[in-house]
This record gives structure tokens, sequence and C-alpha cells, in this order.
């Protein structure tokens, strides 16, 4: 029998096998899209003027408010914002925004993404509250949002706004709990596209007292940490007092203990151990730390979900003599690789973790870049070159936390080292018409 | 009889007989004639210039002859007779017979003639009953008459056997001429025969006028001639004047309705002249199916003829006048009634059918003896028992089968749906509609090309009355049967074992391919499974493809356009078999084939190829275009099973069997490998199908509204192999057993016993298998609606709805826009490409990042968001919190968010930028704008969209979003349309192809010289 034809069919067909099961690659209908969804910056106020930093000219923006859609490219790197909120499409760079008064105070924020909830701890309700806290549906349909409110007397009537699409509300903070002095607000947007932001402006008379943005935090936890907490000495050398603001939004009290980090050592202050919270209240403590470190970081543990910030007193050298200004530092996430713009701000990065590794690479202004590894336990702290313009942080130990201080002519400001928006890993959905046909 | 014989002396007869080219039946006619048993008084021959020896024959018969031109018309041969001869005063009466050349009277056929019109004095024009020449029994006619429409009417059925059923002496409108016999005196008052009319119909018109002279004519059946019709079935040229081109057809058309048009009512001549011209145009159709150009034209001609020449019958009408003395109508008794011609024409077209379908067997006797009636008493009645019927292999097969479908289907008694099938249609006109229509509601709406599909399944669902729904359950659940039933055709024509054949069969019917096509809803592999077992059958002669007649190929032709309207993978299959074998037949050329054989397999092949591309026209052209349609099937895009499923024969996908159910294909085509050469040629062929099926099953394409890359479903190249491993098996088994048996103990029964062992527990496992979780298939009845009620209600709503999908083994977002109904049939096959606008929407939409999204949704005229439960709570909220969308409502079935922003169907824009939503109907819309600025139709672009206000049609432009935008200069009210001219344009080409094919396909008719005398009768 002749056996070549039949043997060459046979070769050909497991031949076919075997290269269609070598090429084969399985066929993912399942596509996922990496996006970071616009960032929105806080709009400027009367009185103050605030700057941007982003990371590149071409940086893409529209003026919330504006009836167009359309956006523009910023054309510079750090940009002075007028009035309104701006949209920008950061694309993964999370842009600083530095809102100051001249000669008075200054304060730091981060430009956001939207989320699901803010908690903000901060502000006064009292005489001395100028504070606001400022509300910008950048969405295009009508948004509606709960306002929830505590103090030290507990929780207040919950308040609910509705936001025309591509507006604001701005709402003094003494509108929420009047006469309270230590307030907390929880802002939970029940539809559209909301971003909030708190200015705490203080003054007494025509006193001024300080003003910071008081930066908010997503969610409660059972062990925050709050970094980069300055530490100044006063006219008679002694330490600067410190309150800790701490709310427990629950209905049973919460125990805490405040592990006090820095260069000295860490320790627990006096009274922050196993401290009482009581339930749906806001308690203030007060910290006078007796170290010679300049920063300092808190980590605080508690047995119930709870959030919290430090208020600190600083004063800067102002172009016309020393100026008061304060500074709220609020909880950091834990430190993820993320991107920082930084033009003209260099400001004090300071880390807390039992091990700290963190790789950072610093892009300048010339479009130099510059790596830095810092190292060490416990807390560490590295100012930023003058000059930069972009903080790629690339390598990120376990459980280390990071908030950066800036500091200016006109006063403090601090904020937590989180992106702004997080890169959203979404599946992108598939146009298929068998969509509308049950299966 | 003395009386009688009295009686028939008492007349003088001549006889006339008219000779043309008749020297074929002459000597029979002369000889009739000197046998009369009452012998005519006086014969003359008038000879119309033949040409073949009549002259001769007649001088030899010693017949007085008169020589006239070869035109001489018959009427006009007969007056020189007549002219030659006085009249014979001394008889009682004088009567001219007249006899064709071609027409032997019976001997006494004169005799009853004369004895009929003895005491009938009335009468002036007997006829005898006309039998045909060769076939005696073949009654040609008793008396005639007209038709309305010009048809020569007998009232007899066709090739009617004569036993004396008409028998009896009936009153006609006329005789024929042939062996007519007509009162001297009354031909001389009528003046003749009309000079017009110089052959055909003459003796109608002769009828019609001595009836409306008051005579009357009768047609005698005891008178008898056998009569040839030489000049009718064109055994011999037609040379009287006025006959161009010397075609009988055309003469007799022309002097038919000259007849009708002379001799009607002048009231009845714009009926008659409709029913002319409308019966010649319907006759030229049936001549040209029957490729009969020729009597297509005859048939045109003849009508123009006349309207050409309206003088003549203007002045027939008044000869007629003088000599009427009653009115036209009283032959209306004698017209046929149309009922009879209807009747008459469905008679014969019944007949013609049965005929072809049951060819008459002459020889049906295998006995020599003719059995006598008392032997048929003595053989005892065979009552069949019905047991008898379960010991048949096809009566066990076939029951086996139906109730094993009859499981199966348990989960499809009611309207189907599911896998690749969508919802049917309601009716056979939705399903026509959907297939005429040029613009298409479907997502963002389509001009594409419906599949040809669509008309197949309407015109089938006529037999269902219409009813799709009704049609697609039916044919779903006697797939199975069917298949048992269309492969049997080609088994039991290669296996004299019925059990073999009936067993190929079943294993063809619950074959992987077989299983999961019927299971997953794919027709177009379905109608491949049907149809590829005529296949081999109609083409066994491909290799020497030449000696196929061209009908053979045409009719092959319409086969593959029928799977082709369902698959075009059999065209790429075809393709690749043309090519290989046109390649052959060129080195065959070089090695000396002869030249005109190539061209013929050639031309032949490439036939095959092109043709039923033309009848699958605009879509095949379409999805030449766009190649990935080549791979589609109808229906949603559904995922194959990969490689190595391919490779057992087993196409994968929804519903398909499972990897372990290993079929005995690829064992059969690997045994018929190394067998007899036939089965060998078989299996390659089957290996090829495999290879190709594994290496495509590789491929992944996005087409037919699923823009995910799917991969490709070989369910059609895998017909190919099951069908080639069945034949192969087949061929290989038949006869095997005897084999087996004498031969020594070797490797061919180790083979044997193996395929068996393999194919049994293939087939008890399948069955198992089909019985149980196989009959729980994505196709089944009451899928219900993804769509919410409420949607549907504001019709003609865009609906952006989006669906996790948890099917095949993936998980995923989809979308699509809706329309508000359920995706009907062919609503896949024409799904728009999505624009990429609208993806980078519906993507940032649902990553959070789509700020812009809900007015991107508003331009496309997307009024809803609907998130089908279950979904994941993450999307919800990103949604809500993404601004631009507002909470409609939240039910068990979804989430529906209302788009803000103005949006509907077509958005005007006025000059300083406000939006305005107009009402629109489905499709097209009439209705009006208050001032100038822009219409936005928010539909796919399509050039055929056109708004025309004021008589003028408004500027169209594509815009940013890939949407039809208008400028409107004016206020006022305007129609928005959307132009089906390209495809009605492409339809009517598509039909003319179907039309040449069909008539190619189509036995062709026979000219009547090409008949055969016997045929003729």
């Amino acid at each position: 029998m002749k056996i070549k034809r039949p043997v060459l069919f046979i070769g050909v067909f497991a031949i076919s096998i075997l290269l269609t099961n070598f090429v084969n690659v399985v066929v993912k209908t399942t596509r996922f899209s990496e996006s970071y969804p616009s960032v929105l910056c806080p709009p400027t106020l009367l009185g103050t003027t605030s700057q941007v930093s982003v990371m590149s000219k071409k940086t893409m923006f529209q003026s919330v408010e504006s009836k167009s859609t359309k956006k523009k490219p910023l054309g510079v790197t750090r940009y002075l914002i007028k009035k309104d909120s701006l949209l920008i499409e950061a694309n993964g760079v999370t842009p600083t925004i530095w809102q100051s008064r001249a000669n008075s105070w200054a304060g730091a924020a981060i430009c956001s993404g939207p989320t699901s909830e803010q908690w903000f701890v901060g502000g006064t309700a009292d005489v001395t509250s100028r504070g606001k806290l400022v509300v910008i549906n950048s969405g295009l349909g009508s948004a509606i949002v709960d306002i929830g409110s505590w103090s030290a007397r507990g929780k207040g009537p919950v308040k609910t706004i509705t936001i025309r699409a591509k507006s604001s509300i701005i709402t003094a903070l003494d509108m929420f709990a009047p006469g309270e002095g230590a307030i907390a607000l929880h802002v939970v947007p029940r539809s559209g596209r909301i971003n909030a932001f708190m200015l705490d402006v203080q003054g007494k008379g025509l006193k001024n007292l300080g003003g910071d943005f008081v930066n908010s935090t997503n969610a409660l936890g059972k062990e925050i940490y709050i970094s980069a907490i300055p530490h100044q000495k006063n006219n008679t050398n002694n330490p600067t007092a410190h309150k800790l603001r701490i709310v427990n939004p629950n209905g049973v009290d919460a125990t805490i203990t405040a592990e006090l980090i820095s260069s000295d050592g860490s320790f627990i202050p006096v009274g922050l151990n196993a401290r009482k919270i009581k339930a749906g209240s806001v308690s203030e403590i007060t910290l006078k730390p007796k170290i010679s470190a300049n920063v300092f970081a808190l980590r605080i543990t508690s047995d119930e979900p709870i959030t919290g910030s430090v208020f600190t007193m600083v004063r800067v050298q102002g172009r016309n003599g020393l100026v008061w200004d304060f500074v709220w530092n609020t909880p950091s996430p834990e430190l993820t690789k993320f991107r920082l713009a930084v033009t003209g701000l260099s400001p004090l990065l300071v880390f807390t973790s039992p091990n700290i590794n963190i790789g950072m690479e610093v892009l300048f202004a010339n479009g130099k870049t510059m790596r830095k590894t810092l190292k060490g336990f416990d807390i560490a702290s590295w100012r930023v070159p003058d000059n930069a313009k972009v903080i790629s942080f690339i390598g990120v130990s376990n459980a280390t936390y990071g908030a950066a201080l800036i500091t200016s002519s006109d006063g403090y400001g601090a904020i937590p080292l989180v992106a702004g928006s997080s890169l959203s890993n979404a599946a992108i959905p598939n146009s298929n018409i068998g969509t509308l046909t049950p299966w | 009889m003395a009386a009688q014989q009295a009686a028939r002396d008492s007349h003088y007869v001549t006889a006339i007989l008219v000779v043309h080219d008749g020297a074929i039946w002459l000597p029979q006619v002369l000889a009739a004639l000197a046998s009369q048993t009452r012998l005519v008084n006086r014969v003359i021959a008038v000879d119309t210039g033949s040409i073949d020896g009549c002259v001769k024959l007649l001088k030899s018969a010693r017949i007085s002859i008169i020589e006239t031109e070869r035109d001489c018309g018959f009427g006009e041969a007969v007056k020189l007779a007549l002219d030659k001869f006085p009249t014979q005063s001394r008889f009682a009466s004088e009567w001219i017979w007249l006899i064709h050349d071609d027409c032997a009277p019976a001997p006494t056929a004169l005799s009853e003639l004369l004895i009929a019109i003895e005491d009938r004095p009335q009468v002036a024009l007997a006829g005898p009953k006309l039998l045909g020449w060769h076939d005696r029994t073949h009654l040609l006619e008793i008396g005639i008459s007209i038709a309305g429409n010009g048809t020569r009417w007998t009232g007899l059925e066709p090739f009617e056997y004569d036993q004396g059923q008409r028998d009896g002496i009936h009153d006609v409108l006329s005789v024929s001429t042939a062996g007519a016999l007509i009162r001297r005196e009354v031909f001389v008052e009528l003046d003749g025969f009309d000079p017009n009319l110089a052959l055909f119909r003459d003796d109608v018109d002769f009828g019609w006028r001595a009836r409306t002279a008051g005579h009357s004519v009768i047609a005698v059946s005891k008178a008898v001639a056998f009569h040839a019709e030489a000049s009718a079935s064109e055994r011999r040229s037609v040379d009287v004047d006025g006959a161009f081109l010397h075609r009988p057809l055309l003469l007799d058309r022309r002097n038919a309705a000259y007849v009708l048009l002379a001799n009607s009512s002048w009231w009845m001549l714009p009926w008659i002249a409709i029913q002319l011209l409308t019966s010649a145009l319907g006759r030229s159709l049936g001549y040209l199916i029957a490729k009969l150009p020729g009597y297509a034209s005859d048939e045109i001609l003849a009508v123009l003829a006349l309207i050409a020449n309206p003088n003549q019958l203007i002045k027939a009408r008044r000869w007629r006048k003088k000599k009427r003395l009653v009115s036209p109508r009283v032959v209306a008794a004698y017209i046929p009634p149309r009922w009879s011609q209807l009747r008459l024409a469905l008679t014969r077209t019944g007949e013609s059918i049965r005929e072809r379908l049951l060819p008459t067997n002459i020889d049906q006797s295998t006995s020599a003896r003719i059995a006598t009636d008392d032997e048929d008493l003595l053989v005892p009645i065979q009552s069949a028992r019905w047991r008898s019927l379960l010991r048949k292999p096809m009566s066990v097969g076939l029951l086996g089968l139906s109730i094993l479908t009859l499981i199966w289907s348990r989960n499809r008694f009611g309207s189907i749906s599911g896998g690749a099938l969508p919802v049917s249609q309601t009716g056979a006109s939705d399903l026509w509609e959907s297939y005429f229509d040029s613009w298409h509601q479907v997502g963002m709406g389509s001009a594409s090309a419906a599949p040809p599909w669509l008309a197949v399944l309407a015109a089938a669902s006529i037999i269902f009355l219409g009813k799709v729904p009704f049609m697609m359950t039916l044919i779903f659940i006697l797939f199975p049967v069917i298949l048992f039933w269309s492969s049997h055709f080609l088994f039991a024509k290669l296996s004299k074992s019925a059990s073999l054949a009936v067993a190929a069969s079943v294993l063809y019917a619950i074959s992987p391919v077989s299983i999961a096509a019927i299971n997953s809803g794919r027709i177009g592999t379905l109608v491949a499974l049907i149809f590829a077992p005529l296949i081999p059958l109609a083409l066994r002669q491909w290799r020497e493809i030449e000696l196929l007649h061209w009908r053979r190929i045409f009719g092959v032709s319409l086969l593959l356009s029928l799977i082709f309207s369902f698959t075009l993978v059999a065209f790429l299959i075809l393709f690749a078999f043309s090519v290989t074998a046109i390649i052959s037949d060129y080195l065959k050329l070089r090695g000396g084939l002869d030249l005109e054989r190539f061209k013929a397999k050639l031309f032949r092949r490439i036939t095959l190829l092109i043709a039923p591309l033309l009848v699958t026209l605009p879509y095949s052209f379409e999805a030449l275009l766009n190649p990935s349609r080549l791979l589609s099937e109808p229906g949603f895009a559904l995922a194959g099973g990969g490689p190595n499923l391919a490779a057992l024969g087993n196409p994968g996908g929804p519903g398909s069997p499972p990897w372990w159910l290993i079929s005995p294909i690829l064992i059969m085509l690997l045994i018929a490998l190394f067998s007899a050469r036939s089965a060998r040629g078989v299996a390659e062929i089957g290996f090829g199908f495999l290879v190709a099926a594994t290496l495509i099953s590789t491929l992944a394409i996005s087409t037919h509204g699923n823009y995910a890359n799917t991969p490709v479903w070989t369910g059609t190249l895998l017909v190919g192999a099951t069908l080639a491993a069945l034949v192969s098996g087949v061929m290989i088994l038949d006869r095997l057993r005897e084999h087996l048996v004498r031969t020594n103990f070797h490797y061919r029964h180790i083979l044997a016993g193996l395929l068996l062992i393999v194919t049994t527990l293939y087939t008890v496992a399948s069955v198992a298998w089909i019985a149980t979780s196989g009959a729980n298939s994505p196709i089944h009845t009451n899928l219900g609606s993804v769509i919410p009620s409420f949607l549907a209600v504001e019709k003609n709503t865009k609906t952006l709805v989006i669906r996790e999908e948890k099917s095949a083994g993936s998980a995923g977002l989809q979308y699509f826009i809706s329309r508000g109904s359920d995706i009907q049939l062919g609503d896949p096959d024409v799904a728009p490409v999505e624009s990429e606008v609208m993806e980078i929407a519906v993507r940032d939409l649902v990553d959070g990042s789509g700020i812009l999204s809900s007015k991107t949704f508003a331009n496309y005229g997307i009024k809803y968001i609907f998130i089908a439960q279950p979904s994941g709570k993450e999307i919800v909220r990103t949604i809500d919190g993404l601004g631009g969308f507002n909470r409609a409502s939240a039910t068990s079935a979804g989430i529906v968010w209302r788009v803000t922003g103005v949006t509907g169907r077509l958005i005007f824009t006025d000059a300083q930028g406000a939006r305005s939503a107009i009402e629109t109907g489905d499709v097209g819309a009439r209705t009006m704008v208050t001032a100038p600025g822009t219409l936005t139709l928010t539909e796919n672009y399509s050039r055929s969209w056109q708004i025309i206000e004021n008589g003028k049609r408004l500027p169209r432009v594509k815009n940013d979003d890939g949407l039809t935008q208008f400028s409107v200069f004016e206020a006022g009210e305007f129609s928005l349309i959307h132009d089906g001219t390209i495809r009605r344009g492409w339809l009517s080409l598509q039909f003319i192809a179907i039309v040449v094919v069909v008539i190619f396909a189509l036995p062709a008719g026979r000219r009547k010289r090409e008949i055969s005398e016997k045929e003729l009768a």
C-alpha cells in the first residue's frame, strides 16, 4: 500500500494542530480602560490668590462654571486661578494648589477627582470662624449632596443641598454647628460629580488668626497616620501647642491611643493612651510634646473607625514681619506610587513607617531629572529642591504614610501625600447587539 | 339505408385538396380519398408551389391539378379551385370538401358528414372528428373555437384519449378546414375565406362569419379524419403571403388577434385588446422561461404587426358587417369562459409537474406475459402489515430519531430564540419589509444590505401562512429529521445496505456539528448541513464538469445560491475547490488536453462560482468588500470552540457537545486514508476541511454587531469534514463484512472493530447527552425581553443598554443602543459599526472619567441609559456620581437614567444655538421648523438621507459625530426621507440574476419542429 500520501495528510493535520496550539492566544473579549478622571481644583475665594502647579503647559483644563465644555491648555506649569474652580486633565500627575492671602495665611490642597464621601475634620463654627465649605458640581446634571456635621455636642442635622450642573455652593462653616469651636463635616454626594473643599480662616475681630485648607479624608479608619506636623518653639523657647481633633461618628465610644513619632523617638504622650472619645462627637486634645524635632507625626489607633486632624499654630517670617498662621494636618492614606506637581512649592516631605524606603524621581523645570532614595525608621523627611516640577514616587515601602509641608512668606500649608485621581481600571464595554437579547 | 344512400346521392361533393410540400403524407391522403365509401364527385388539387414531388404524386393519381405560386394562401387556393369549376345546379345541394395534404379522412368520413347534414338544412359547415396522424387514439379536435386571449380552443384535455367520450353531433363555432364540408352557396355568399388569413385561424373566422350570417356549424364525430397538423407543428415551412419571417407561431397569433378584433362587437374591443396584449406578454414570459426567445418574440410581434396596420382591421370589420344577419353575440355561447381556460391551464401545469416528478414508465411490466383479468383474481390480495415497517431500517431510524428529537426539543415548543438566533418577526410581511428596507433601525441605524436568507425565510413562511415564529419552531424541531432525510439521499446511493445508509444518516443528524448548530440556533450551518449531501450528487462529474449540461450547472448554481444566502463560508469552500480544479485543468491542458474542453470546464466552474454570488447580491458584494463577513453566520456572533475541538469535528461554542463526546469523524477519516482509492479520495477532502477548520478557528473576527473579537465558528467547514468522514465510512463498510468473513484475521478486522466501538460509544453517549443536558440549549422558548416594557413605550427612543456578560466563560460589560424592541431576525447581520466617539463616551461613562458622556449621548439622540441587573454596584455609583444623568427608575430589571439635555431623533438647533427635538416617524417624517438653523438627524450618516423643503433638497453634511446634518435656511414644512433608490437598484439586479439563473436552470421548451411526430401524435 502506498502510504506516502496518507502520511502526508496526517502530517499536515498534525502540524496544523500543533501550529494552532502554538500560536493560538486566548482571545480576551474583556478589555480594560486605564484612565485618570479629571481632577478638580477649588475656586479662588475673595481676597485670596491661588496658583495650581501642574506637570505640563499642555495640561488641558476647563472652567467649571463656564457654559463651554471645551478644554484648553493651561499654557504654564503654575497657573494663576482667577476665580472659578478648574477641571484639569492631569493624567495621573496630582496638581497642588497653593492659596494665600498676602501676609495673612496660606494653605495647600491637592486637586482631586470625585469621591463617594469626604470627611473634613477641622474648622470652627464659633465667632472666630470665617471658614467656608465649597461644594462643586462639575457634572452636566444637577447634583444632590448630604452634609453631615459633628461637634462636641454631638451630631448635627444633615443638610441636603442641590447644586445645579457646573456650579458650586459656598457655605460658611458656622452654618453647620453654630457656636461650636470644633466641628467635623461629612460630605456625601447622592448624585452628581461632586468635590468639596474646606477652607478654615479664623480671626478675632480685626485680628487675623490664620487660615488653611482642611484636606479631606475619604474614609474612617482604626489606624490613622497624620504626618508632617510642624513643631515650632515660641518666643520663650517653649514648644507650641497642637490640638488633636478626633471625630467619632459611631454609636459607641471609641478608645484611642496616639503615638508621637519624631526624630527624637516615638512615644505616647501623656493622656493619649487609651483615651475615650465620646460616641457621635468631636473631641479636641491639646498636645505639647517636648521634642527637639521640627516636625513629627502621629499614629492613632482606635477600636472604632475614626478620623482626625492636628491643628498647629505656626509663624513665618513674612515680608512685613512675623506672620501667624495655622496649619491643619490631616490623615494620609498609605503611600502609593504617584506623581505630584510641585512647581514653585519646594515642599518638605515627611514619611512615617517602621521601615522607610522611598524611591523618588524629581523632574525639574529645565527637564532634568534626579533620583533620590530615602531610607529610615519611624520618620524621615526630605525637602524637595527648588525648581522641581514633579516628584514621582517610584518606589514605596509597605505601610508608609506621608505628607508634605509647604511654607511661604504668607504662611504654612500641608497636604497628605495621596494621588488626586487614581488610575481607574474599568472594563471597557464591548459594543454587542447580543446585549439586547436574553441569554 | 336506401334513403340515406339516396340522400347522399342528392349532394354534389367537390373535394378540394390543397397541397404544399406534403409529399410525406400525400400518398395516404390520396388513398383515403379513393377509399371513401361515398365517393366524392369531383377531386381538384391545388398545388401551391410544392418542391417535394407532390405534383408528380397527384398526376400519377390522375387528379386535376391547379398549380399556383408558393405564397398562395389556403383560402386563395380554394377560391382558385372553385373559380375553375362551375356550380352543379342539377343536384339538390353542392358541397366542397376541403382536404389538407396532411389530412387523411377515414373511409366513412364523407358518408357520415353527409348523413349528418341531411336533415339539418341550416348547416353550412360540418367537420369531422380529427384524430392524430400517428396515434390514432389521440383526439385532436371535434369542433374548434377561440378564447378571449386568442388561444385556439378545442375544449379537450392535453393528449386526450379518444374512447368515444365526445361522440355525437355538436353545434360548434367552427371546425378545422381539414376535412371540412362546406355548402358551396354559403361559401360563395360569405366570399370564402378572408384573404387576410392566408393560413391559420381562417377556419375559426369562417365559422364565426357563418354563424353571424345565420347558419349552423356542426362537428360530426362519426366522421373521422387523421391530421398531421404539419404547418402548425412546423413540419414544413410556411410560405404564404403575409407570413412574416416564415414563422408559423407569429402568423397564428397575428391571425388569432385579427379574428377576434374583426369579428367581436365593437364595445368588446378594448377588453379583447387588453386580453390579447396581456396574454401575449404572459406567453412571451413563459417562452422566455422555456428559453424559446423566438416564440416569445412571435407573441409580441404578432400584436405589434396588427397594431401597425389598423386599416386592415377597419376594412375587415366593414366587410363582415355587410354580411352579418344576426348579432355577433350569437357566438358568445361558443367562446370558452375564462374559468374553463383557467381550469385547463391548471390541468396542464399539474400534468406537466406530475409528469416531471412521476414520469410515466412505459415499460412497467417486468413480465413478458400480460396478466389476464382471470389471473388477477387468483393472486391473493397483499395487505401491508404496519409491523413490517418496523423491520425496515429506514422506518426504525426515522422513528428513533423522531422520538429523540421530541425529547431534545422539549424546551423549544413555542416561540424560540437564543444563541445566535434572534427573536422572529411576527409575520412574513415583516421579514419582507426587513429585506427590502434601505434603512434599518438597529443601533445608530444602518444602510447595510439585508441578508438574502431573510427573503428565503419570508418566502418559506408562506407555507406556514406567514407565521414566522411557528415556522422557526417547527423547523428547529424537525431539523434532525430533515438532516437524516437529506443525508439519506446520498448514503443510499453509496451503499446497497439499507442499514448502513440509515446508520450513517443518523450519525449525520446527531454529529457534533449538527447538535451544536441546532442548540445554538445557527441557521446558516443548518442549511449547509441540509443541502451539503445534495452537492456531491449534483456534481458527481466535478472533474469532467464539461460533461454537465448548462442546465445542470445553473441548477446547481441555484442550490449553491440558497446555501450562499445563509453562509458565505460555502463560497470560500467552493472558491478553494474551483481554484484547485482550474489549476489541475490547466496542467492537463499543458499535458495535451483539448483547449475547447478546457474552456468548457473553465466556463462551467466560473459560472458555478459567480452565479450564486450574483443571485445573492448585494449582500455578497458587501461581504467581498468586508471579508470578515465571509466567515460569519446569520444572527448573533457567538464564539466557536477553537482549534482543538475543531480538529475533532466539534465546532464548539454555546450549546455544543462537551469535549469528551468525541465523534468517530477523525478515526473514520484516518482509516479511510489507508483504504480503497475512492474512499481515500473522499477522506483527503475531509482532512482538507478539518485542517481548514482547525486553522480558521484560531481567527477572531468582529462582525454582526459584536465588536469584540470573537473566535470564528467553523461549523460550515466541519459540515464538509463530517460528510466526507461519513461518506468514506460508508464506502469502507459497504461490503466489508463479506470481505472480512472471507479473509483471515488481520489489521482490517481490528480497524473495523475499532471503528464500530467508537461509533457505538459516540452514538450512545451523544443520545444520552442530547436527551439530558443537551436539551438545555441556548435556544429555547420564553426568553423574555431585556428592555423593560416602560422603555419600549416611547416609540423609537434610543436607550443605551449596558449589561454584564456572564456567558461563554467570560465576564465583561457589553452595550448596545436599543430602539425599544427586541432584536429580530436579520438585525445583527446589518448592525452598524459603532462610532469611535460613542465608544469613548461609553468607556468614559463606565470608568468615571466621562464628564461629557451625557452630552455625547444627547448628541446621538440617546434618551436613557439602562443598566440591566445583575450589574456591579460600582458602575451604578459611577454613573450616579458622574453627572449629566438623572435617575429615572430602579427596578429588579435594572436602573434607568435619563440623559439630561435636549435629545431626540431629529434635533433642531437655531441660530442662537438653542436645541429642540422634533418628532419623527420610524424612518421618514413630515414636519416643520420655525426658524433657520441646522437639523441633526441622530442616525448614522448615509448619503440617502434627504430633507426636502419647498421642493429643494437641503444641503447635507456629516458632522464631527458622524451624524447627518442639514442646513435649514428658512422656516417651513419639510420632509425627511431615506432614499431607497440604490437599494432598489441592487434588488433589481438581484432579481434579474435570479430570473436568469432560474430560466437557465429550468427545463428548456422545444420548438415544435423539434418534437417527434410520435409525441405530437
